[in-house]
């Protein structure tokens, strides 16, 4: 039967269509053709920042050591400044519900859990400017240093994940006095003890960290203020949805060290330089600034599309060292090699 | 030249035979019966494509065939493939069977009809409304049962094509039929599809039409004696398709993904068509279908050409299949009555990544009809199905089977032809349809930072209510000339509608639920002349939708209507067939997976071709696909939004394209 069949299969006319079918089988699947490698500047350098997929870490980079240092994101719960105006910022990104309230109404020891509804609570803006703190004048100046505004109680939301006895605390700020924060707190749910703790600043840092589930100082800033730039991490900003209303959004982004440079966005389109193209005499015509998220977090888009973020081709940043040193700089990625997010590639120049 | 209809014994012994005239005007169709029967013999209506049809279409897989087609809306996605709505249904709702037995393998609810090469099609069967008697679950909408081609009786032959167009699809098959002996034959079959892709923006990187090859193969036996016939098929398909970001510019470098779509599909069919006495029949089918899709995504290096396989929650592979043992019996014995009974046995098996319970629904079910003719004109047809499902239904003794044990609701359908005149035939049915949650709706978990979509292990079975009614005029003037009309409506209520819906905006998790009822209701007029070799087919559907789009909405509504022309005129001089294709698809609505509404405007896609018959030996066709050059359409929703492709519209056509194609039988 097979030898039939086979005799059958190599006759001439299926031989005739065997080779009909051969020669106009050419068809077959074609490499992509390679893109020309980008002109790549002399002096041109690339840093990726490896905040990791669920953006647990920070990374701090100082653009003229190129020194990249990492540590762990959200272990504190309140920065102390360290240096100029005493002032107090909050740790807002650790989840949407970390709030904090301003009570001005009510006395400390007044305050009680069946407010908690009707606080106006709040989170800092992160440009940076005191005066856009939730603490803002919370101490007055007096003849031995600070004094806290004794009409304000701050009541702080550690987010609906932490324990609910230990959910809110209530604080007042006391004073400041060479270097050291002196304030009073207790937990809203259980105020059975008033608790008063003393911080200690480092005017070689910016803040001085304070953790609530520790009751410890905690090492955020991991290098000297003179030692880093941009830090990439993880913070809160206020977003407006399509009906304008603000709404709060955790981000991650770039905020800048306000101590050692200052900054200026630009946009190639508008400005009518590119990236390529900017030199350091074109630069200081432009006019810098030290708002701490100048750099922020949108010179990245989301594509719906492709559910990916996307980089924002035509924006790139001036960034001008307290030393005088001049780098252009701009992102290049949000992803790693095996495609996870929050790798964040950024290249940059120095101007000369 | 069209001889009168043949009665229903006749036609069994003329199987192979049938006169291609008739055969247009009073087709055969096998579906949901033992012995091929005549269309005006069937209390249903059926629609018959048959394979000259598709062969002048230059049809190369199902999807192109059933775009001309004005009851069907096709709607193509770049990476699922094609998809079919019968009645307005889609989805889930329409079974799709080859010889009979269902395929596997959906994507988003949908069988890529585009995954079905032409070559080895006799004719499709498309039946509209409720078949779950016979069929089961998947079949509210509908069942396109797809027949392939049996060799004729003791003849060998060859056959090769090729099939070149300006879209870049360069398609072979080839094939041989072989009878070693008498009564057994060997049919092997094998070709190759490849599209090298299609872009309107050469610009970007992505492709508005994605790259595929494949590649197919078919092997079936066959053994024939007197009361029985067996046949053994092995069929094989496999296709790569490539889905490309845009490319992603930096300074030192350029990077894109790609997304690698593999997907296999593998039957084995055994069939046993066994003939006890003339008034008994019997039909066996036992079939394994096996349905394999792996992605695979890759970060490329566009300078060096250097590819890494990104996380693992990027890929994705899904293995399902289905082992379906079937039987139907048919006796005639009675003149006025023919008894028709079944049992069909399912086990379905879906793993993959996104699957996070190993759990095959098992079905179970006894199925039978009784057709009746109290006078010559009347033909009433109940049917009965009787199921067990592991998955769905009613507990039976749940303390004792743990839930195991589950009766499905009874299945009942009821039709009726009334033959008014001798040209003039009325049919109307009531049906009631079912389709049992697929295991991916019940246990999709699919969780991730960008994702939280979940299956849902209590959705309960969509169940209809279907009524159809129709009138057929069908009148054979004279031996070159005759015509067709015919006038149908149909009405389906659906209950227990499973969708996929946002059910917790905070956490955007999207969930299948029973959204609740969802009605479709249409009509459609057809006519069809046959002057002497000229066929001219003119219909015009309407559909209308009702539906629940998300949790908290009510009712939406939104329709189509559809034209379809086709004309097929000979030019005996010259050997020569011109054919013309062409369907007119108003303003069509449907809904977005987060509940929006969209709309896209009309469009009419026209074939033109010419086929040459050259030495009886080979047919040479050339032509144009898409004359009138339509390729994107925006979708506008009703917030005034647009739902695009990342390019920027909702791919209808390629444009117009020319093609050739030639064909040699020997």
């Amino acid at each position: 039967m097979l030898v039939s069949f086979f005799n059958h299969l190599f006759s001439k006319a299926s031989l005739a269509l065997l080779v009909l079918f051969a020669v106009v089988f050419t068809s077959c699947e074609k490499d992509e053709p390679l893109y020309p490698q980008p002109k790549v500047a002399a002096g041109l350098q690339t840093q990726t920042f490896e905040m990791g997929e669920t953006y647990s870490n920070q990374l701090y980079f100082d653009f003229e050591t190129q020194t990249k240092t990492t540590n762990l994101f959200g272990q504190w719960d309140l920065g102390f400044a360290c240096n100029g105006t005493p002032h107090v910022i909050v740790c807002a990104g650790k989840s949407t519900s970390y709030a904090l309230a301003k009570v001005t109404d009510t006395h400390f020891d007044d305050l009680h859990s069946l407010q908690m509804s009707k606080l106006n609570w709040g989170f800092d803006n992160p440009n940076g400017h005191i005066d856009s703190l939730v603490t803002s004048n919370c101490f007055q100046p007096n003849a031995n240093g600070y004094e806290g505004n004794p009409n304000e109680t701050y009541v702080l939301d550690l987010g609906s994940d932490s324990i609910v006895a230990n959910r809110f605390i209530k604080i007042k700020f006391l004073s400041v006095r060479g270097g050291m924060y002196e304030f009073q707190w207790t937990y809203v749910f259980n105020p059975s003890k008033i608790n008063i703790t003393k911080i200690y600043t480092n005017p070689e840092y910016n803040y001085t960290y304070f953790n609530f589930g520790t009751l410890k100082t905690v090492e955020n800033e991991p290098i000297k203020n003179n030692k880093w730039d941009i830090v990439f991490t993880t913070y809160k900003e206020s977003i407006h949805d399509v009906n304008g209303q603000p709404y709060p959004y955790i981000i991650r982004g770039a905020l800048i060290n306000q101590h050692k440079i200052s900054v200026c966005e630009i946009n190639s389109n508008t400005s009518g330089i590119s990236f390529d193209n900017m030199t350091k005499e074109l630069a200081q015509s432009f006019s810098m600034g030290k708002t701490l998220n100048e750099i922020g977090y949108d010179w990245k888009v989301y594509d719906q599309n492709s559910a990916k973020y996307t980089i924002v081709q035509n924006k790139y940043f001036l960034l001008k060292t307290e030393s005088g040193n001049w780098f252009k700089m701009r992102f290049i990625d949000f992803y790693d090699d095996q495609g996870r997010k929050g790798y964040p590639k950024m290249a940059w120049e120095v101007l000369k | 030249m069209l001889k009168p209809l043949h009665s229903q014994n006749s036609l069994r012994s003329k199987e192979d035979t049938i006169d291609s005239s008739v055969e247009l005007i009073n087709p055969v169709s096998i579906t949901a019966s033992v012995n091929p029967r005549l269309a005006t013999d069937n209390p249903y209506s059926v629609q018959v494509i048959n394979s000259k049809t598709i062969k002048n279409m230059a049809a190369q897989n199902l999807n192109e065939v059933l775009n001309n087609q004005s009851s069907m809306i096709i709607s193509n996605d770049p990476s699922l493939g094609s998809s079919v709505k019968l009645q307005g249904l889609g989805g889930q709702n329409v079974k799709i069977l080859v010889n009979g037995i269902p395929m596997v393998g959906r994507l988003n609810g949908n069988i890529d009809v585009s995954q079905i090469p032409t070559e080895s099609i006799e004719r499709i069967e498309v039946v509209e409304g409720p078949m779950s008697v016979v069929y089961g679950t998947d079949a509210i909408g509908g069942v396109i049962n797809i027949i392939t081609k049996t060799p004729l009786n003791n003849r060998n032959s060859y056959f090769a094509k090729a099939y070149f167009d300006g879209a870049k699809n360069i398609n072979q098959d080839a094939g041989i039929k072989y009878f070693y002996t008498k009564n057994q034959w060997l049919d092997i079959n094998v070709g190759r599809q490849f599209f090298e892709g299609f872009d309107f923006n050469a610009e970007n990187r992505m492709v508005d039409w994605k790259p595929k090859i494949k590649w197919f193969g078919n092997a079936g036996w066959g053994y024939k004696t007197k009361k029985t016939t067996h046949k053994i098929n092995l069929n094989y398909f496999h296709e790569k398709l490539t889905d490309r970001s845009n490319a992603e510019f930096n300074l030192i470098g350029v990077t894109g993904y790609n997304n690698y779509f593999y997907t296999q599909r593998a039957d084995i069919g055994y069939i046993v068509d066994y003939k006890l006495n003339p008034n008994n029949s019997f039909r066996f089918q036992n079939a394994y279908n096996v349905y394999h899709r792996e992605k695979i995504n890759v970060r490329r290096n566009l300078v060096t050409g250097s590819e890494v396989v990104t996380r693992p929650s990027d890929q994705d592979t899904t293995l399902n299949t289905l082992l379906n043992l079937r039987a139907l019996w048919e006796n005639n014995k009675f003149k006025k009555f023919v008894f028709m009974a079944g049992y069909d046995i399912q086990r379905e098996d879906i793993t993959g990544q996104r699957i996070q319970k190993f759990q095959p629904i098992l079905d179970a079910a006894l199925f039978g009809s009784l057709e009746f003719k109290p006078t010559q004109k009347i033909n009433l047809k109940p049917s009965l199905r009787i199921a067990y499902n592991n998955a769905f239904g009613t507990a039976i003794a749940p303390a004792i089977f743990n839930n195991h044990l589950k009766f499905a609701p009874i299945i009942p359908s009821f039709q009726l032809k009334y033959q008014i005149s001798k040209f003039t035939q009325f049919r109307a049915s009531y049906a009631r349809g079912f389709r049992a949650p697929t295991a991916k709706e019940m246990y999709f978990l699919f969780v991730d930072i960008n994702h939280n979509v979940q299956g849902n292990e209590n959705l309960q079975a969509e169940n209809s209510h279907n009524f159809i009614a129709s009138l057929d005029y069908r009148h054979t003037i004279n031996k070159n000339i005759a015509a067709q009309f015919k006038l149908s409506s149909f009405y389906n209520s659906i209950n227990n509608q499973i969708q996929l819906s946002l059910v917790d905006p905070n956490t955007t998790m999207y969930q299948y639920i029973n959204i609740g009822e969802m009605t479709s209701s249409g009509a459609n007029i057809s006519s069809e002349f046959f002057i002497y070799d000229a066929t001219f087919t003119w219909n015009s559907s309407f559909i209308q939708n009702h539906a629940r789009v998300n949790v908290d909405g009510g009712l939406n509504e939104w329709r189509v209507f559809q034209h379809t022309l086709n004309i097929q005129y000979p030019i005996k001089n010259y050997n020569t067939n011109v054919l013309w294709f062409s369907r007119f698809s108003g303003k069509t609505q449907g809904f977005t997976s987060n509940g929006e509404i969209y709309s896209l405007p009309s469009f009419t896609l026209a074939d033109l071709s010419f086929s040459h018959n050259l030495f009886n030996k080979a047919q040479f066709q050339w032509g144009a696909k898409n004359i009138f050059n339509v390729n994107q359409l925006v979708a506008t929703t009703q917030t005034g939004g647009v739902h695009n492709n990342s390019n920027g519209g909702v791919n209808i056509g390629m444009g117009r394209i020319l093609f050739v194609q030639l064909t040699v039988n020997l």
